[in-house]
């Protein structure tokens, strides 16, 4: 795993969005160009993003 | 009763709206398309009774319903402040002026969550999004997304959408509702078996479904068609309800060994807690029936 894998994993991780493994399984499936795009999400917006799992009351859709 | 733990309550004041996406979880059984006069009524009094700390009028599209919500707020007693908020297409956010006008059609108004992500893009122009994040800014109103995923990569839009400083709450698919008919749903590689130390994820929170009453769930099992078991008339019916004490006494962990399941027929979906629930409650009700 390079590091920028990394920063993704850890990243979806504290958003709520997988656990490590499987974080680090769908790293694995993602290309160059897809990579770049979520570290960059990552950098710029890993503080204002939340998971509600399931739907709590925000269930608009 | 202090402040903290005084419940929010979400209400779907209609299952109406005026778009069609693809990936909505607002099934058919999940409420009628309009609230009627005599639910405000029951409503009303339930929270004038239990003095909820939080409204979240959802729909269907709430700004469709605004006179229904004008008239739940005018009759709620103050002064004990709820801070109320919607959860909105945005679609109305043609300009700001427009987006402003709407937003002070509604006689108390604390925050706005904009339902935005791929899926609502095919409908809604992104002007719309910075046009409803300036109105709430001139308003001094809170605004957030909501962003409905099948895979975390369907948020990068968010790159060029360049909202520093908005927050973002993410929503897994649930195969409920067109989601379900339209084969959308959020895929796991493997199980995540951490999801069996969890327990319910809405508990500390209601919903009012229009046309079927108050419930925990705002998942699978209010969807279900005769959801009698998972859905109440009122507030105290559902918390003494069989349903809810097991959701919020056991973890999934729990509720699996109390239905003599193994961990053997769990597959990646059921790392989601809607789903695993559905996969385990509804035989616990029906054996002890
Ligand atoms: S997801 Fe929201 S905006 Fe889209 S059809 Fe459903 S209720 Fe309407
Ligand atoms: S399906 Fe179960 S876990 Fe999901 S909201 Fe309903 S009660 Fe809670």
């Amino acid at each position: 795993m390079t590091n920028k894998d990394k920063v993704i994993a850890v990243f979806l991780v504290s958003v709520g969005l997988f656990s490590v493994c499987n974080a680090m399984q769908y790293v694995k499936t993602l290309s160059a160009a897809q990579k770049t795009e979520l570290s960059f999400l990552a950098a710029n917006s890993s503080q204002n993003i939340g998971d509600s799992e399931p739907l709590r009351v925000v269930k608009h859709g | 009763m202090s402040r903290k733990h005084r419940l929010v309550l979400g209400i779907t004041v209609g299952t109406g709206c005026n778009l069609r996406c693809r990936h909505c979880l607002v099934d058919k059984n999940l409420g009628s398309r309009r609230i009627t006069k005599s639910e405000i009524e029951l409503l009303v009094s339930e929270i004038n009774r239990c003095k909820p700390r939080e409204l979240i009028f959802t729909g269907g599209e709430p700004v469709l319903f605004t006179g229904e919500i004008n008239s739940i707020l005018s009759a709620i007693h103050e002064p004990y402040g709820i801070y109320t908020s919607i959860v909105t297409n945005g679609s109305f956010a043609s300009t700001t002026a427009a987006a402003v006008k709407t937003l002070k059609s509604f006689k108390a108004l604390h925050s706005v969550q904009m339902s935005y992500d791929k899926f609502h893009a095919e409908f809604v122009p992104e002007a719309c999004v910075h046009n409803l994040r300036e109105a709430c800014r001139r308003l001094d109103l809170s605004f957030g997304l909501v962003c409905a995923i099948q895979a975390p990569l369907d948020l990068i839009f968010l790159n060029k959408l360049n909202l520093a400083g908005v927050s973002v709450t993410t929503q897994k698919i649930l195969p409920i509702g067109r989601a379900k008919d339209n084969a959308l749903n959020y895929s796991y590689p493997a199980f995540e078996a951490k999801v069996l130390r969890k327990k319910c994820p809405n508990l500390g929170r209601l919903v009012y479904n229009c046309g079927n009453g108050f419930t925990t769930c705002c998942g699978f099992l209010a969807s279900k068609p005769g959801n009698s078991r998972y859905v109440h008339r009122t507030i105290a019916a559902h918390l003494k309800s069989r349903f809810y004490e097991l959701i919020s006494s056991y973890t999934f962990g729990g509720l699996l060994r109390l239905a003599g399941l193994s961990n053997d027929g769990l597959s990646p979906a059921h790392s989601a807690p809607c789903a695993l629930c559905e996969y385990i409650v509804p035989g616990i009700l029906s054996s002890q029936k």
